[in-house]
């Protein structure tokens, strides 16, 4: 193991170290699904409840859902957190980015009594792209980076809609952001 | 020969140690075992040389019951890890 190397083979030791660190990129895929999936259940059974003049309750999906995937997502870290035996920084970099998403949809859900209704999905959609836009880039998954924009077009377009077109804009966003990417990412 | 090589990363298993801790931000040391395939005894004996440098940190925790070992690359093993490929280059060079 101590013997004499030359500069080659130094090179070669490290190269093959460096392509073994690879493929630790972590899936995060099954992360995309689960929120993609509840926001699209969310978004349209706040939208059926709305059109069904169940006003009064059209909004109770977003909590319910929003705490089931919160749960889930904590069971899951901690099982992941388990397993785990290596960190690298893109791991580090992509868990800031959808915290970052997480402060902001917070504050953005505090202002919901206080604000216009109706720009708080269109600023929501935007933030998620941001999101979903840095997370691509930082995999170099293309299809993340697509997604996102097409997710740009839709938030912006949504800013003159009103509030049931926007929950129906909201679900097609989704499924290209979340959806579509998950099982793509999932495969790759 | 080889003498403008650094001698603690000039050795198999501590640059193979290195190699994994640039490309990562801590790994522990099963890990470590894993990729390097080296034996148990071996590998802690060069990761306590590599920490007595300097060149890495290491943390010692616990997982549910078990002891773990977490090693990470401190600013003093970045730099010498950096002058040993420059280094190396200068060699390829010249030949």
């Amino acid at each position: 193991m101590n013997k004499e190397m030359n500069p080659q083979e130094s090179l070669q030791i490290i190269s093959e170290m460096i392509q073994k660190t690879q493929d630790n990129i972590r899936d995060g895929s099954t992360y995309f699904l689960l929120w993609g999936w509840l926001t699209l259940f969310a978004s349209l059974a706040h939208y059926i409840l709305l059109t069904q003049e169940l006003h009064e309750y059209s909004w109770m999906p977003w909590p319910v859902l929003m705490i089931f995937g919160g749960l889930v997502s904590a069971v899951l870290g901690i099982r992941e957190s388990k397993k785990t035996v290596v960190r690298t920084h893109i791991d580090r970099i992509i868990a800031y980015v959808w915290r970052a998403f997480g402060i902001f949809l917070v504050i953005l859900l505090l202002l919901m009594g206080t604000v216009e209704y109706t720009i708080i999905y269109p600023l929501m959609m935007c933030i998620w792209a941001m999101g979903t836009f840095i997370t691509g880039g930082i995999l170099r998954f293309k299809p993340l980076v697509i997604g996102s924009m097409v997710c740009w077009v839709l938030a912006a377009a949504s800013f003159w809609m009103s509030f049931p077109q926007q929950l129906l804009t909201m679900a097609v966003a989704i499924t290209a952001c979340y959806l579509i990417h998950g099982y793509l990412l999932k495969r790759a | 020969m080889f003498k403008d090589l650094d001698p603690l990363l000039h050795n198999q298993l501590r640059l193979k140690i290195m190699s994994l801790l640039m490309s990562v931000e801590e790994a522990e040391f099963n890990y470590l075992l894993e990729k390097t395939e080296a034996t148990r005894g071996n590998i802690s004996v060069q990761i306590s040389k590599l920490k007595e440098a300097g060149y890495i940190e290491v943390k010692k925790s616990f997982k549910g019951n078990y002891p773990l070992t977490t090693a990470f690359i401190t600013k003093k093993g970045n730099s010498a890890f950096t002058a040993y490929v420059d280094a190396l280059k200068g060699y390829l060079d010249q030949s």
